[in-house]
């Protein structure tokens, strides 16, 4: 990469394997981090990847056989740029994103440029969706959707997760009743 | 279906009103009453207009039969109601569950003495139950069963105590005329009757002669008048100013007739835990909910409402999506849509009990937020003013310095107005200059909350918090603190968390510092 770069570096990154922090004061035992799947950065990046490889060599290679060759480099140029730079936008939102089980809620936060923390009390999750893409059940991955009476933040998904974690998320979630709020 | 035991009494069976036909009907053709006259009128239909024609045919046929397999009941604590032809089906809804009644008379029904009725409860898409159409004398009597069952829900994070039956008159608010008319001098209602006129002509119009074309018939006269007082290039601003005004004018005058024909007969009343609206002059449109089901206040004054000393105050109910859509003006919504002050704040009171901007203890937003609220608009000025700027020429700067001026200002004065509050019970916000708002809820409300920050917000260490309610309206201003100091949005937004869920527990601890 070169010295400009297009992205902040990456903030606090969590070491992809290190235990979750855990605070070790009196409170909350039950509060849980839920990393992403080891794996889930690589599927993400090679979605993207073939995604822009499909949408770009049509282009590119017509560009190429009706031998308008300046257009067709500038054009795979672009696709490449942009790879490289989903690349890096990736790994930054992997290494801001975090989630975490509280005893009382969902605590989600990420964002690479626009920054958002969201908490969601356990008492108003309506219902929940686990959900695996056909590439994404080859590794274990999953994407956990979380469903609110709220207006504005209805549906929080949260991809990228462990299939075993979203199903225990999921479970944890669901487990308690109570006022919905509305 | 399962029958029930023996023993347990049924209710007797309901129909609809021998006429539900026609009004079924009715509604099914409103739907393709334009393209079925464009047919007969214009003589050029195509042909999938004509399919159109026969498809809504076929449906109408399977309504009519429809409403004449509908059938109700009143058990003593639910609404049990069996429809469809092919798919029978029968629904049970507990009269607690029931959150919005929305009974809508137009003149026809009125006509008929009935009256078209849909029950809602909080979450899905469609309403539990539309009655379309049953007596007027049902239809009260339904939403006074209704009414007397409305007990507060149980394990509800603030329960209301039932009240006796109030003592005092239960009416709120009327609105005579006067008010009616300030209401439509201070509202731009109007500029909904131009919107729907230009939709309808568009379809109605040949497209030879052009709907653009007509309205340039129309602005061409007043170009000609203003090029004969004042000659040269200002003739063409002065002219587009005259005919300006006139719109003006014209779309003010439908808006003073828009608010007495939507809420003629305006009355808020409450009786025991129901809060009920009732308004209209031609299409009557009754709605409640029960008071606890309240989801947010929003209260609002324009410039010409302060001169006038008045406010309006609106709330939000939960409940299903489509609903808000195909009928906006369906579910409860106005407590008072013009009315004094003092008037605005006792009915807040009355109906939640406490949402009161007058008792909250506001606080400042970040010192630098006009910097942030003037960038943002001065940003976008610029950008407007390049094509004119190509076009006609230095003198546009003129106009872009008066607007970043004006903007300058509305910055100072909004950043100085704009202040939340939070007291552990009530999280509110306010902001605006020439029409300010203030929306309150109450943290039991909150469905989540949010702590967002944009690359900006963080340089100029800033961010903003919101907290998400069921039930808000797309485009109402929400409950939401920009341009707050990094350092108190964190805090606030933890102490929101921290109180959101009724039955917390004490697992919850702020995350460390970054």
């Amino acid at each position: 990469m070169s010295t400009t770069d297009p992205l902040p570096p990456p903030e606090p990154a969590l070491p992809a394997a290190a235990p979750p922090p855990v605070p070790v004061a009196t409170a909350a035992p039950a509060a849980r981090e839920f990393l992403l799947h080891p794996r889930a950065l690589d599927l993400w990046r090679w979605t993207t990847w073939g995604w822009i490889a499909v949408l770009a060599t049509p282009g590119a290679a017509g560009l190429a056989f009706a031998g308008n060759l300046l257009p067709a480099a500038a054009l795979a140029l672009a696709a490449l740029l942009l790879a490289l730079w989903m690349r890096r936008y990736l790994a930054a939102y992997a290494a801001r994103f975090r989630c975490r089980l509280l005893l009382d809620g969902l605590w989600i936060e990420r964002g690479v440029y626009w920054h958002r923390e969201t908490f969601v009390p356990r008492a108003r999750v309506q219902h929940t969706d686990v959900n695996q893409g056909p590439l994404a059940r080859r590794y274990g991955i999953a994407e956990l959707k979380v469903f609110t009476a709220g207006a504005q933040v209805a549906e929080i998904e949260v991809d990228g997760l462990a299939h075993a974690d979203a199903l225990a998320l999921r479970d944890s979630l669901l487990g308690r009743g109570g006022a919905d709020g509305v | 279906m399962a029958s029930e035991g023996a023993g347990a009494a049924r209710a007797p069976e309901r129909r609809l009103h021998p006429f539900s036909w026609l009004f079924v009907l009715l509604t099914q053709l409103r739907q393709v009453i334009v393209p079925l006259l464009v047919l007969l009128v214009l003589g050029r239909g195509e042909w999938w207009e004509l399919a159109a024609v026969v498809g809504a045919a076929g449906l109408a046929l399977y309504s009519l039969v429809y409403s004449f397999g509908f059938r109700y009941r009143l058990e003593a604590d639910e609404l049990v109601v069996r429809e469809g032809i092919i798919d029978r089906t029968e629904r049970h809804i507990p009269y607690a569950r029931v959150q919005n009644i929305v009974q809508k008379r137009n003149p026809l029904h009125r006509m008929f003495g009935v009256s078209e009725l849909r029950l809602e409860s909080a979450g899905g898409l469609k309403p539990e139950a539309v009655m379309s159409v049953i007596p007027l004398a049902d239809a009260l009597r339904i939403e006074r069963i209704l009414r007397e069952h409305a007990a507060p829900q149980v394990g509800g994070d603030d329960p209301v105590a039932v009240e006796p039956a109030a003592a005092a008159s239960p009416i709120l608010l009327r609105l005579p005329l006067p008010e009616l008319l300030r209401l439509g001098l201070v509202t731009n209602r109007g500029w909904v009757v131009v919107g729907a006129g230009m939709a309808l002509l568009w379809q109605v119009v040949p497209e030879e002669r052009g709907v653009a074309r007509s309205a340039w018939r129309l602005v061409e006269p007043w170009i000609g008048i203003g090029a004969e007082y004042i000659p040269g290039p200002l003739a063409w601003a002065a002219s587009a100013a005259l005919f300006l005004l006139m719109v003006l004018l014209a779309v003010k005058a439908l808006s003073l007739l828009m608010a007495v024909v939507d809420f003629h007969g305006f009355v808020l009343e409450r009786r025991g835990e129901r809060v009920r609206t009732e308004a209209g002059l031609l299409t009557r449109r009754v709605a409640s909910a029960r008071r606890d089901k309240v989801q947010r206040l929003l209260f609002a004054d324009g410039w010409l409402m302060r001169r006038m000393g008045r406010q309006a105050l609106s709330c939000e109910v939960a409940g299903g999506l489509i609903a808000a859509n195909e009928d906006a003006g369906a579910r409860l919504r106005w407590l008072a849509p013009i009315a004094p002050p003092a008037e605005i704040e006792r009915i807040a009171d009355d109906v939640a009990e406490g949402l009161l901007p007058s008792r909250m203890d506001w606080q400042p937003l970040h010192p630098q937020a006009w910097r942030r609220m003037f960038n943002a608009a001065a940003f976008w000025w610029t950008v407007v003013a390049v094509p004119p700027l190509v076009a006609f020429g230095p003198w546009v700067l003129a106009g872009w310095a008066l607007l970043l001026g004006w903007t300058f200002i509305e910055a100072r004065a909004a950043a100085r107005f704009g202040a939340w509050a939070f007291d552990g019970e009530v999280f509110a916000v306010r902001g605006g200059w020439l029409t300010r708002r203030w929306t309150l809820a109450r943290i039991g409300r909150g469905q989540s909350v949010s702590l967002a920050s944009t690359p900006l917000d963080r340089r100029a260490g800033m961010a903003s918090v919101s907290m998400d309610t069921a039930g808000v309206r797309p485009g109402s201003f929400e409950l939401r603190v920009d341009y707050l100091d990094a350092d108190r949005a964190r805090e606030l937004h933890a102490s929101l968390a921290a109180r959101l869920d009724p039955v917390r527990a004490t697992g919850w601890e702020p995350r460390e510092a970054a």
